[in-house]
């Protein structure tokens, strides 16, 4: 009973609510959309958004990466700009060792790769030294500086060149963005793949000492270090982390971009990763937030981007707009509930205080 | 009503919060030219109490009395136009600004929309001369002690024509001769009239300052005395509602081996020279002004800065590179004086507070054993008598006595042989001080050595089985015989030496 009662009053509780009451409000403009004739067939289907969500869980494991910094208390806005470093990498390093061959080279491929999440890390390590060793510095500040490095560091081995790789041995690499058929049922394959990174990090954030240790930093750093925990290591190594998940990251990407690289390929996606994990339950402030939520945040932005495009038929910019008046009024909302819900309380208890007064005066 | 006498007059005050009484129709007046003390324990409703008649809070019942009139104190703002002014513990309230503009922020003095700067440093001399304070008005205030931040405060009430003034708890961060020239202030401003609301834990202050002390004990009003009527252990008794036998429950114990050794540690600018060992089942007292450099060294002691020269020896071994993790790992613990930034995670359980240091201890392999972690927080809870419904209770709903066992029951949790207490009742109420006194006296005795960091003179003397003082980041004396020493020998020994 008590377990009911505090998973319905958790925020995974009201993203579930939320995800359904969307579910429901696309359900119905669908069916409208059919009875007048708008659109031929009914597009909101299990099935049919299950296969859709291929794009929006691109950057899932860079939400994944970014959700270490923000239990922390810190932030990473450089995720964006490390994945697309890497890939660069990835595309470089490919072709000199491949050296164009026609059919390409496998064990290129698999170096290139290895080089590419390495590149990955070793950007994360950058911003993980950055931030433990110069503390007076936000790590707003400092990754917004590695930032524009690591894309300035893009343009110097690429510059505004695409590169791009018809090989079929690069062309594999499209296969991480097929789709897994079961049944009926088409599913990208990045979301097994997300899925069971997720549940090692569940694992690792909510049932390990470390997990709970990086929960500690991010709620007060001062204390847990007093605590005889090593908070700038475990810092450290959650920013590599991040990292290479960006990395892993931009080889979806690659995927997905026919397999061309450009100087550009990620910018701005450290925004979708952030918005991710804040809608699930985290914050700068560091200290809370779930795995679970930040899983169910992906889907809600994945539902509600295929709806409001294919359904509502919005631009992608009126999407872009409307995920971020969905994020902020999601996480203002329990906020002003709360307030209201006190200030009901104080002016109940305030007026029964009265009634007692007034009753004693008589 | 025969009320003409009282400046203020509070009358059956009732404040409640969601599922607390804070305030239970409490009384309170003041005279004008009086120092009236406020006392009890942690949690008996005081903070709550000033924050009605400064307008912070709303109370649910009651009135609220100045100068013969009723008023409604709305809000901070309404307080301070009728002349109350309150100052806190932690006084700056913007570091970053000079002493001037936190005089007068709010009601700069301007020509048209710019700040007359020339007149406002002059006008914030003035009123720093009246108070003795020799400050400069354009120094900025987090470059100042927090005494001298504390004249600030006061200067800033003075601005603003305050006819009453609150104290919470002015000189719990000030060495004793800071709180010395806080008094002679605070007479001073009695003398011209000023009304002024004393709250204190020290009972140096009740008695050397105040004129008619009130008590407060769980939201109640238990009643108000002429001090003069009034002794330590009755007040003492009717703050903690039962008799406290002995304050100081020193114990005899065998002094063993020694464990830490500190032999020249210097850092250039805190602390150079500094000898001081501790031995098994002792208390070490380490005192001095606020200042002085004690926390710095000790700081450093446990790894969380580097020393420049020196060594330090910890049970017989020579320590380099010392980081917390390492010391604790090697039977060093420290509570920190600061127990709400360093000490606690305020918004975790108290379960979750004392495994945080011992959590290897209660995992298997990388997974937390909860069952594990529940047996050794509820050992502690019980060894320490920490006060709470259980031990899922948030630590920042907890009152400071036990907000501090909780932090010391992290250290113990570690098994620590040596442990270093920073100011440990600092804050505290004089109930829960009694238990912590208890607490140390027992460790001493299961043979563990304990170095205790303190300014408040009685617990020094009476809790040492030795006392170094520290002045100006030197060891000035050591007392190896704590019988017979009175505060004066110490506070010789603390004052800087002129040249």
């Amino acid at each position: 009973m008590q377990k009911v009662k505090s998973f319905l009053k958790s925020w995974e509780f009201f993203l579930i609510l939320l995800l359904v009451v969307m579910c429901a409000v696309f359900k119905v403009a669908d069916s409208v959309n059919v009875a007048s004739g708008v659109s031929r067939k009914s597009v909101f289907y299990f099935a049919n958004v299950l296969r859709s969500m291929r794009p929006y869980f691109l950057y899932s494991f860079m939400t994944l990466g970014m959700m270490l910094i923000l239990a922390m208390g810190d932030i990473d806005i450089s995720v964006g700009a490390i994945g697309t470093l890497s890939v660069v990498t990835l595309g470089v390093v490919y072709n000199k060792l491949a050296g164009g061959a026609e059919e390409g080279s496998p064990m290129a491929l698999v170096a290139a790769l290895a080089v590419c999440l390495l590149v990955g890390a070793l950007c994360g390590a950058l911003n993980g030294f950055l931030v433990t060793r110069f503390k007076e510095l936000f790590p707003m500040i400092i990754t917004l500086a590695t930032q524009l490095f690591f894309r300035g560091f893009s343009y110097l081995l690429i510059g505004g060149e695409t590169l791009t790789f018809k090989d079929p041995t690069f062309k594999s690499l499209s296969n991480l963005n097929q789709l897994l058929k079961i049944g009926e049922l088409q599913i990208p394959i990045s979301i097994p793949i997300y899925l069971a990174l997720a549940v090692v990090f569940y694992i690792w954030l909510h049932q390990t000492g470390n997990g709970r240790k990086i929960f500690a930093i991010g709620t007060n750093s001062a204390a847990t270090y007093y605590s005889g925990v090593r908070v700038d290591r475990i810092k450290f190594w959650c920013f590599v982390i991040a990292g290479f998940m960006s990395a892993v990251t931009g080889i979806f990407f690659v995927g997905n971009s026919s397999s061309s690289v450009k100087a550009d390929i990620m910018d701005g996606y450290h925004m979708y990763a952030i918005a991710a994990a804040v809608l699930g339950g985290f914050s700068t402030d560091g200290g809370k937030g779930s795995v679970i939520g930040a899983t169910i945040s992906l889907v809600i932005f994945g539902v509600v981007k295929f709806g409001l495009g294919n359904i509502f038929s919005f631009p992608d910019s009126a999407v872009n707009l409307s995920v971020g008046v969905i994020l902020i009024l999601s996480v203002l909302g329990p906020n002003l509930l709360e307030d209201a819900q006190n200030r009901r309380k104080v002016r109940l208890r305030r007026a029964e205080t009265a009634k007692l007064n007034a009753a004693k005066a008589a | 009503m025969p009320g003409s006498e009282y400046i203020l007059e509070m009358n059956g005050i009732t404040k409640i919060f969601p599922g607390v009484k804070a305030l239970d129709n409490v009384h309170f007046n003041l005279k004008a030219g009086e120092i009236h003390v406020l006392v009890g324990e942690n949690g008996a409703g005081k903070s709550t109490f000033i924050k009605t008649l400064t307008g912070v809070h709303q109370p649910d019942g009651g009135e609220i009395i100045l100068n013969g009139e009723k008023v409604v104190m709305t809000d901070p703002i309404t307080a301070q136009e009728r002349g109350i002014a309150a100052i806190y513990q932690h006084a700056a309230s913007y570091p970053d600004l000079s002493v001037a503009e936190n005089i007068f922020i709010g009601h700069e003095f301007k020509i048209g929309p710019f700040i007359d700067w020339p007149k406002m440093n002059r006008e914030a001399k003035k009123l720093l001369d009246s108070i003795d304070a020799n400050l400069s008005p354009t120094a900025s205030v987090g470059s100042l002690t927090v005494g001298q931040q504390q004249l600030v405060e006061i200067a800033k009430a003075l601005s603003m024509d305050a006819r009453i003034l609150i104290m919470d708890e002015p000189t719990a961060s000030l060495s004793q001769r800071e709180a010395e020239d806080l008094y002679t202030i605070a007479r001073r401003l009695r003398d011209k009239g000023v009304g002024i609301i004393l709250i204190s834990h020290r009972f140096e202050d009740i008695f050397g300052l105040a004129d008619r002390v009130t008590v407060f004990r769980d939201a109640q009003y238990i009643g108000t005395w002429q001090l003069s009527e009034v002794d330590q252990p009755f007040l003492v008794h009717h703050m903690v509602g039962r008799e406290i036998t002995q304050l100081f429950p020193k114990k005899q114990t065998q002094v063993g081996k020694e464990l830490l050794k500190l032999e020249n540690l210097s850092r250039t600018g805190f602390y150079r020279d500094i000898n001081m060992t501790v031995r098994a089942g002792e208390i070490v007292g380490l005192t001095g002004l606020v200042g002085a450099g004690r926390t710095e060294v000790m700081e450093s002691v446990f790894g969380v800065t580097k020393p420049d020269s020196g060594k330090i020896y910890f049970k017989g071994e020579e320590v380099h590179d010392q980081t917390p993790t390492q010391m604790m790992a090697r039977g060093l613990g420290m509570l920190p004086e600061n127990r709400q930034k360093e000490g606690l995670l305020l918004s975790w359980s108290i379960n979750h507070n004392i495994s945080l240091s011992v959590l290897d201890k209660c995992q298997n392999g990388m997974f937390i054993n909860r069952g594990k972690e529940y047996e050794l927080s509820g050992k502690m809870k019980e060894l320490l008598a920490i006060k709470a419904p259980t031990t899922d209770t948030h630590t920042g709903a907890l009152s400071g006595g036990n907000q501090q066992k909780v932090v010391v029951a992290k250290q113990l949790a570690a098994e620590p042989q040596v442990i270093i207490l920073d100011e440990p009742t600092k804050g505290v109420d004089v109930g829960s001080k009694a238990a912590i006194y208890e607490i140390m006296s027992d460790l001493a005795s299961q043979g563990l050595g304990i170095l205790m960091i303190s300014s408040e003179l009685p617990e020094v003397i009476n809790m040492s089985d030795r006392i170094y003082v520290m002045s100006e980041g030197k060891v000035t004396r050591e007392f190896t015989d704590t019988k017979g020493l009175t505060q004066d020998d110490i506070l010789h020994a603390a004052m800087p030496q002129k040249q």
